[in-house]
């Protein structure tokens, strides 16, 4: 340590290490990351005193703007679970989220990334599932929101694909579209929580499958029954339609039922024309 | 006098949030023009860029970064910088901004605008940086002042001092936020008129101005609340030096219905025009 400070790369290592301590500044102070660049006694030979507040305090002033802005930024990020958490256990899960997987990025929105697995070995046993399939469906609606635009497939350019291509039709998916398979409590808190209604519980079991899609620049929901369902994940996982469909039922839908379907989920925007059909501007 | 750069001054603009982003579209050209957070606009393909994109072709738009990280020791992220670069040209940004701060080292980044020991070290540190940032924009970049909220014993030289020099080693512009002057100024126990009156004028491309909150012991950057009459007076005091300047409202915080924002933007507008005034009649009785 010089006369004046430490050397930068030295006091950015500890200021670090001391505001975003999940204990607090003075937990910050003596960690151990935080010792290894400056005893704690030595804290006036970094930051000045002066004022009507000391330098604990004025390091304070980083440290709890910290937890805030993580707080906020994935209560915006995840305000079901926030809602089916509450106020004090939502703050406990942020602080412990952050703590084990801090922001690498350059933006917040990248933050939870990671909270829907982190929530599913999270807190008590019970219940675990139900709010991880809740994250999962918030994480999945920013990510359709956020995804870019791309030329989708359209009803006619699906047909021609689908008569040149038959059962070995494999389709691509839009980034802007998403399907989960969740516990229906999930889809419950959602809408209890779009409709400021307290969050429901619900005794159904199983699992439905939910398509997440983009219209103009607003993310929708829809509840798939489950043939569908399970077909519409089976290609968006990238089986060729054969497969997909062996997967989804025991007994095959009528060819005309799947070609409904697939036109229905082509209009919700699922599937991308690249790779699939011609480029029409190609032609051109 | 104009800046160093021959920028143009864009008029009296406000911060592009996404509660308003109806109201622009519904009413384009109520402020004179927008700056909009840059990495709200990076990494995405959904509303917020197109809402940009469309702005963009009615209302000059400038981006304003809080990731840039010009004072960590960490690696530059060429990568961020490079996104940055192709959303500017998408939207035709007038120019492009950032903190003087570090946000994070070690790959971390804590989302705050932590201060710089203003010495020597630091100075060649960030100067270095910046002449990379800029190369690799293809354009200035011009920095603000943060609001602090502490001082570090390593500091050797003013928080004005400082930015002149660091225009001047690195070719960068300068973005002086009047109400972090202020807001620094007193929880530092600083003179903020002569912060104003130190700072290089033909350097500052544009100014922010914003409200904050008193928390009795010390003052927060909350940009919560209309600007407060001292860092009005700031303000005019800027604008004798230099000239009539590009300037922004910002408000983060407790949003208000953008009429309120835009008729801040009206009064910086009053402001600056008064203090213009006066500065060009003094001039003229001292001419006589």
């Amino acid at each position: 340590m010089t006369a004046a400070g430490l050397p930068l790369a030295e006091f950015q290592e500890w200021m670090q290490a001391v505001i975003v301590h999940p204990g607090g500044v003075d937990a910050g102070l003596r960690s151990r990351a935080a010792r290894r660049r400056l005893p704690p006694s030595r804290l006036g030979a970094v930051v000045r005193a002066y004022g009507a507040l000391c330098p604990v305090e004025r390091l304070g002033i980083y440290a709890s703007m910290y937890p805030l802005r993580t707080v906020e930024a994935l209560r915006s990020d995840y305000p079901a679970l926030a809602t089916l958490l509450g106020e004090r256990r939502f703050g406990a899960l942020v602080r412990e989220y952050v703590a084990a997987h801090p922001s690498t990025s350059f933006t917040l929105a990248r933050l939870g990334d990671r909270l829907p697995s982190f929530a599913a070995t999270w807190g008590p046993e019970r219940g675990r599932g139900l709010r991880a399939d809740v994250a999962r469906l918030e994480r999945a609606a920013a990510a359709v929101f956020d995804a870019a635009d791309v030329a989708l497939l359209d009803a006619p350019a699906l047909a021609a694909a689908l008569a040149s291509e038959g059962e070995s039709l494999r389709l691509v998916t839009a980034p802007a579209f998403a399907i989960l398979a969740v516990r229906p409590g999930a889809v419950a808190v959602l809408d209890a929580v779009l409709e400021d209604a307290s969050a429901p519980t619900s005794a159904e079991r199983g699992l439905v499958h939910v398509a997440l899609y983009r219209r103009d620049f607003t993310v929708l929901r829809r509840t798939l029954d489950p043939v569908p369902g399970r077909l519409l994940a089976a290609l968006v996982s990238g089986l060729p339609l054969a497969e997909a469909l062996s997967r989804a039922a025991r007994r095959r839908p009528g060819a005309r039922i799947v070609s409904g379907w697939l036109a229905e989920w082509s209009a919700l925007g699922a599937f991308a024309r690249a790779g699939v059909a011609p480029d029409p501007s190609a032609a051109r | 006098m104009r800046n160093r750069f021959g920028l143009p001054m864009l008029g009296y603009g406000v911060g592009l949030r996404t509660v308003h982003f109806s109201d622009h579209l519904g009413r384009p050209g109520g402020a004179d023009f927008l700056e909009a957070i840059t990495e709200n606009f990076l990494d995405t393909g959904g509303r917020p860029l197109h809402v940009l994109e469309r702005l963009a072709e009615l209302t000059p738009v400038v981006l304003h970064g809080v990731s840039m990280n010009v004072g960590s020791v960490d690696p530059l992220d060429l990568a961020y910088l490079r996104e940055v670069r192709a959303l500017a040209r998408r939207v035709d940004a007038r120019w492009v901004t950032d903190h003087l701060c570090w946000t994070g080292v070690a790959g971390r980044n804590t989302h705050d605008l932590l201060p710089l020991p203003r010495n020597e070290e630091t100075l060649a540190h960030v100067a270095a940086r910046l002449r990379v940032i800029q190369d690799v924009l293809e354009r200035p970049v011009h920095l603000e002042n943060p609001s602090t909220y502490l001082e570090l014993a390593a500091s050797t030289m003013g928080e004005a001092e400082f930015l002149g020099r660091l225009a001047d080693l690195s070719g960068c512009g300068l973005l002086v936020d009047v109400n972090n002057v202020f807001v620094s100024s007193f929880n530092h126990g600083r003179d903020a008129e002569a912060w104003i009156d130190a700072i290089p004028a033909d350097r500052v491309v544009q100014v922010h101005l914003a409200g904050h909150t008193n928390l009795g012991t010390h003052l927060l950057d909350t940009h919560s609340d209309h600007v407060r009459d001292e860092v009005w007076a700031l303000f005019a005091r800027l604008v004798r030096r230099t000239g009539p300047v590009t300037t922004l409202v910002e408000w983060d915080e407790e949003i208000p219905p953008l009429d309120v924002v835009l008729a801040e933007a009206r009064k910086a507008r009053a402001v600056a025009e008064a203090a213009l005034g006066d500065r060009d009649g003094r001039r003229e009785r001292e001419a006589a």
